[in-house]
């Protein structure tokens, strides 16, 4: 994103950069393929929903509580994928930043940092 | 004297056996000898394509 942002040193949320990757926007993948026949609506959605599944059980196990968490299913390229998760402790966030830029997640590396939103209802990008 | 608490017999706590994750842990094809930070750094210095620049 060209815009600035200013990474806070506390937060309770966490950013996962372009972490998902929907299906229907997979024909960006570095192999170049294009989307396939059977990528059904339903497929889209369960593949989603697998996605926040995981990553909610995960992340709520190995770091700590977390109150809310969404994940952008646009095609905005600054914004693809960017998953936004609020902890209920700072302490939480922190860890999970410092630990999850040393994961791996469906084939790509995690790059997490800490956001400023606290308000997702009231988040935009300025 | 203090007498041991009997232990009540432990509740077993009905849980959905854990599914195994398919996407956590799973590193690119290829560069499974790697940390995700060397990656990240070869991904930074142009050796290998990022998706999205953030």
């Amino acid at each position: 994103c060209s815009k600035l942002h200013n990474k806070p040193t506390f937060s309770q949320t966490l950013l996962l950069k372009n972490l998902y990757l929907s299906l229907e926007n997979s024909s960006q993948k570095a192999d170049k393929s294009f989307i396939a026949d059977d990528i059904t609506e339903e497929r889209i959605q369960e593949h989603f929903d697998d996605t926040f599944e995981e990553l909610f059980v995960e992340l709520d196990k190995k770091y700590g509580e977390i109150e809310e968490m969404n994940i952008c299913d646009n095609l905005s390229e600054h914004l693809a994928g960017n998953c936004y998760v609020k902890f209920r402790f700072e302490e939480d966030a922190e860890k999970a930043v410092a630990d999850l830029n040393n994961r791996w997640f469906d084939g790509r590396a995690i790059y997490a940092e800490l956001s400023p939103v606290t308000d997702f209802h009231e988040a935009c990008c300025r | 004297p203090k007498e041991r608490s009997k232990k009540e017999p432990k509740v077993v706590v009905e849980r959905k056996p854990l599914k195994k994750y398919k996407y956590w842990d799973v590193p690119p094809v290829g560069f499974e000898h790697i940390t995700p930070v060397q990656y990240k750094a070869m991904q930074a210095s142009g050796q290998i394509s990022q998706i999205f620049t953030g």
